[in-house]
């Protein structure tokens, strides 16, 4: 069997077994056992893609059919595996991730009455998430795209009873419905061009397509890449997907999942390099990193201040592919993906001892209860806000450089701004957590304790790339760079050098800030908020987009769109459907009235009938 | 003189039979006679149908100096008819159980000698052989009708039956004696012979029309239907299930070789009014069974609305019109048996079933018998993956492939009206 089948296969018997068996029938023997299954099978797809990896560091590019699905007349449509350095690395970040997410969440959910159910919709994603980007063509690509929405809708809903979860969910799967919308149009239009849909083939040929429609293509795959991606005007479904387990949070709505637009992004490197979509998406990417990180100022759920800085975050890379800097989005994934996780199954670490509590408010002073989350939730806070020599900053840092490098000032501008408030936030939400006063009561107090090992052991695990990954940035250029380009201008040793001094002196300072704010309570932050005050407000309220739709689409749609259509479907269609149906019978009625029972009725009819058919005849 | 005697073996034993039958019920006591009749009845059909099967050839065979053709499409249409006979003679059994039938023995005789009239109607090549076979089958039949005693609604289906096929028979002869006086032969091979070399002529004309109104008559078109709901609902229901299945296949098949070997040439003069017809038909048979209550004339009215749908089929070229038509009659002729049959049963079971009222709840009576009316009416109205939808498909398809898409439509269309009176039917409330 094909090695990159049997990588998605595993995930696939977790999801069956514990689905089906475990979550469905509630066999005895699969009930609560989902854990060792999931794990295992997810340890073997982590293997399996170490395996591959090695294999592709050594110049090789996987290329495997698994099967095919549709083959007519000029559309083939299989399913495969297509391995190059890019798939190899998001391979390895989502095998890790996903694995240290399983492995928290036997410790996370361990009391959950829906633990199977749990572990199969984890299966589910993971199965779904490696046939993305396993894809060799778009078919395949759009799949996967969808499967992960399901898994994220059905986990996002995972606590479908609490209403907020539930509607949370639903949000997520309508505002991603619009970007996939787009997409599959874009496959189609892609269709329409190409001929094919295979991968190969489409970018082999792109130099025969006029640049314009490319750029309809680029924009229309864009679209889907925006709403899984959560970049703005798309992004409201993400603060609100933290209603799902925290896990969840971390493994789809912060490392993987919503990086899946960077990745399809940057595995379209050729159409978008043709078109002239690229200044589109790198505004996308700028509004949305700093506009995010001024909401995430504001915010008081942990989970949610947490949620704005990965839109932040993403907003960045879709900046770095706006500039045309393919490999840097794809070296700010990779090392976002293992700082997020952890920042959030941190958080997650923090909730689970706080007894449920998600307000930072009522938090403060954590550091001395749980020494292991405090202090991994630090170097990932560090990493995140990208002080030497942890991975965020060379990962950031590359990105705010490639801006500047390629003449986009004002991108660099507001990257360079949303640094420094990415250091506030984050300084902010330290602060409040893990040191200062203690503003829980005692009854919190009592019952607060660090994690067990299943949680503690994924944090550490993930706190080592947070660290180190950085490093390999030399390394991660010259390996990706075998599947996708990296435009960026040189720029001489000086510049780079005083741009990121700039930098880490924002990011520094935006810490120093935070610490003379919250820690050593220097000014209050509600005079600051009262100085800002109509500003502070819009930025509370999240520059009330969800007001905005609320009123646009769904009020909008309900009352004036669905009055209408409601008004068209009632009395036209039903109208005429109802009137052919009354048409019908009333005709049968007039009918019934020939049948007299009377033979000389009858007798007449067969003489006028053969009549008729002599004239007929004779007439033809 | 070629008589070919041995290839009528099957009709000369049926014949033998019906008419040895006659003696026995003279020396029989009364009770036994159902049973054993019944028994015996079923005994002769299957020898018959025996026979009927050692005369099956891939040639084309002549009778009695030509009067008589056997091919594979008489044979097996002949094999057809036969297993209805059985069928209709199981039915027959508990029905003439239940309303105490005073003449036992004359019932299953008549039904043998009805079968006989169509086996020799479908094999007719020969006009006055024709006409001779279809009066067997119809006097037969009429005969069935009336049979039972005190039954007032089937002396009348009886009476009104015989009237009008009496006209009919009228207009057949009538058409025939035209053919006879333009050729002065009667045998269809001499016969087509000889209106091919003369041409079209307004006499030809007429006698064509004349025929065709005579099969279409005894096939249930419109507008020479309405004697159909009056006797299909008058006749005791094993009768009417025999009617639907033998008198229309044989009508039918005698339909297809009487015009495809002798009127073939002139088929541009005549499609068109067989296409009036069909479609007609097909409508004015959906519409009439829409706001029909009465499950068996709502099933008499199916049978007209599918004698259209049959009609249709004729306009398609000659081969293909005889696949189709066979066909379609193969698998209608099972699905008629047992939505009669069904209707029969529920009868005799003491389950009223006629008013559709009586159907409300009739899964929790019998639910074998719920589940078979839903597969029997879905296999009428034509749903995959019943019988009844191959039967549509291949016609569809052979009307697609020449070209008739109007009449492909109008099948489609009333097929969709028939769908309501049949689901609505099932949806009965309790």
């Amino acid at each position: 069997m094909e090695i990159t089948l049997l990588l998605v296969l595993f995930p696939l018997f977790s999801f069956l077994l514990s689905g089906i068996l475990g979550s469905m029938f509630k066999v005895s023997w699969f009930v609560r056992k989902s854990d060792y299954i999931g794990v295992t099978a997810v340890g073997i797809s982590l293997l399996i893609s170490y395996y591959l990896l090695f294999k592709v560091l050594h110049g090789e590019v996987i290329q495997e059919n698994w099967f095919n699905w549709v083959i007519s007349g000029g559309l083939s449509a299989s399913f495969g595996g297509y391995v190059d350095s890019l798939t190899a690395i998001m391979l390895v970040v989502v095998t890790t991730v996903s694995f240290f997410v399983h492995l928290y969440s036997v410790g996370y959910m361990h009391d959950d009455p829906g633990y199977d159910r749990f572990f199969a919709y984890l299966g589910l994603f993971t199965f779904s998430m490696l046939a993305l980007v396993l894809s060799p063509n778009f078919l395949q690509l759009f799949f996967g795209w969808e499967a992960v929405g399901l898994s994220s809708y059905l986990l996002i809903g995972f606590w479908y009873k609490k209403k907020s979860a539930a509607n949370a969910a639903i949000k997520a799967f309508l505002m991603n419905r619009v970007g996939d919308f787009l997409f599959i149009l874009g496959v189609i239009t892609i269709f329409w061009t190409f001929g094919t849909l295979d991968f190969h083939q489409v970018f082999s040929n792109v130099n025969t397509v006029s640049a314009g429609v490319l750029s309809l293509i680029g924009l229309l795959l864009l679209g889907g890449a925006v709403g899984k991606s959560a970049q703005f005007p798309l992004h409201t479904w993400l603060p609100d997907a933290m209603e799902g387990p925290t896990p969840i949070s971390a493994l789809i709505h912060a490392a993987t999942m919503v990086a899946a637009g960077v990745f399809m992004v940057a595995r379209c490197a050729p159409i978008y390099d043709g078109g002239y979509v690229l200044p589109v998406v790198g505004v996308i990417g700028v509004i949305t990193a700093f506009g995010a990180a001024t909401v995430g100022l504001t915010q008081f759920d942990i989970k949610r201040i947490l949620a704005y800085s990965t839109l932040s975050q993403l907003g960045y890379m879709f900046a770095a592919l706006g500039v045309g800097a393919y490999i840097y989005a794809m070296f700010h994934l990779f090392t976002h993906a293992f700082f997020k996780a952890l920042l959030f199954l941190g958080s997650g670490s923090v909730i689970h001892g706080m007894g449920g509590e998600q307000d930072v408010r009522k938090m403060g002073g954590l550091y001395k209860y749980m020494k292991v989350t405090a202090i991994t939730f630090v170097i990932a806070t560090l990493a995140l806000v990208g002080i030497p020599p942890l991975a965020g900053f060379f990962s950031k840092d590359k990105i705010v450089g490639a801006t500047f490098a390629n003449e986009h000032h004002i991108f660099w501008f507001f990257l360079t701004a949303g640094a420094f408030l990415t250091a506030l936030y984050m300084g902010r939400l330290i602060f409040l957590v893990f040191f200062g006063e203690e503003r829980f009561d005692e009854e919190t107090r009592k019952h607060l304790h660090e994690s067990p090992w299943t949680i503690t052991v994924p944090l550490i695990g993930l706190a080592i790339p947070s660290v180190f990954a950085g490093f390999l940035e030399g390394w991660f250029e010259h390996f990706l760079s075998t599947s996708i380009p990296n435009h960026v201008e040189e720029v001489s040793h000086g510049i780079e050098l005083g741009l990121i001094s700039l930098t880490v002196l924002l990011s520094a300072g935006g810490l120093f800030i935070a610490a003379y704010i919250y820690l050593w309570k220097k000014i209050s932050p509600e005079k600051i908020a009262s100085i800002f005050g109509p500003i502070y407000t819009l930025v509370y309220r999240k520059y009330y987009f969800d007001e905005i739709y609320s009123f646009l689409f769904i009020r909008g749609t309900g009352f004036g769109l669905g009055s209408f259509l409601n008004f068209v479907d009632r009395y036209i269609v039903d109208g005429i459907v109802n009137g052919v149906a009354s048409l019908t019978r009333w005709s049968g009625e007039i009918l019934r009235i020939t049948q007299t029972g009377v033979v000389n009725t009858y007798v007449a009819y067969l003489v006028a009938g053969t009549l008729i058919v002599m004239i007929i005849i004779w007439l033809t | 003189m070629n008589l070919n005697l041995e290839l009528m073996l099957p009709e000369g034993f049926l014949l033998i039979s019906a008419l040895l039958m006659m003696v026995i019920d003279l020396v029989i006591s009364d009770r036994q006679k159902n049973s054993f009749f019944s028994n015996l009845s079923i005994v002769v059909i299957a020898i018959t149908m025996l026979l009927t099967s050692g005369t099956v050839s891939m040639e084309s065979n002549l009778a009695f100096n030509g009067f008589i053709r056997k091919d594979l499409m008489v044979v097996l249409s002949q094999l057809l008819l036969l297993i209805s006979g059985i069928f209709a003679v199981l039915l027959s059994h508990n029905y003439i159980e239940k309303f105490s039938l005073k003449y036992k023995g004359e019932y299953y005789y008549t039904l043998l000698f009805a079968l006989l009239g169509g086996m020799l109607l479908v094999a007719a090549n020969e006009f006055s052989t024709l006409f001779v076979s279809l009066e067997v089958m119809s006097i037969s039949v009429y005969i069935l009708v009336a049979l039972f005693k005190d039954d007032y609604r089937g002396k009348e289906a009886a009476l009104k039956y015989f009237i009008m096929g009496s006209v009919g028979a009228a207009i057949l002869v009538y058409g025939f004696a035209i053919l006879y006086g333009l050729t002065g032969v009667t045998t269809y091979d001499g016969v087509s012979e000889l209106v091919n070399k003369n041409g079209v002529t307004l006499a030809l004309l007429f006698s064509i029309a004349l025929v065709a109104v005579a099969f279409l008559f005894k096939t249930g078109a419109v507008p020479f239907h309405a004697w159909v709901p009056d006797v299909y609902h008058g006749a005791p229901t094993p009768v009417t299930a025999f009617m639907g299945a033998v008198v229309k296949v044989a009508s039918f098949v005698a339909f297809l070789r009487l015009f495809f070997p002798v009127f073939v040439s002139f088929a541009k003069n005549w499609t068109p009014a067989i296409e009036l017809v069909a479609v007609v038909t097909m409508f004015a048979g959906a519409l009439l069974a829409l706001n029909q209550n009465n499950l068996k004339r709502m099933l008499a009215y199916s049978a007209v609305s599918h004698t259209g749908v049959i009609l249709a089929a004729f306009v398609t070229v000659p081969a293909l019109a005889s696949f189709v038509v066979l066909f379609y009659l193969f698998v209608y002729v099972f699905v008629t048996l047992a939505a009669f049959g069904m209707l029969s049963l529920l009868t005799t079971k003491g389950l009223k079933g006629e008013s559709a009222e009586d159907w409300g709840g009739l899964y929790k009576k019998s639910p074998f018998l719920a589940l078979s009316a839903v597969v029997i009416f879905m296999s009428l109205a034509g749903i995959p993956p019943f019988a009844g939808f191959w039967a549509k498909f291949y016609l569809l398809t052979a009307l697609l492939r020449e070209g008739f898409i109007t009449l492909a439509l109008a099948v489609v269309l009333s097929s969709l009206m028939s769908l309501y009176f049949y689901l609505n039917h099932l949806s009965m409330p309790s």
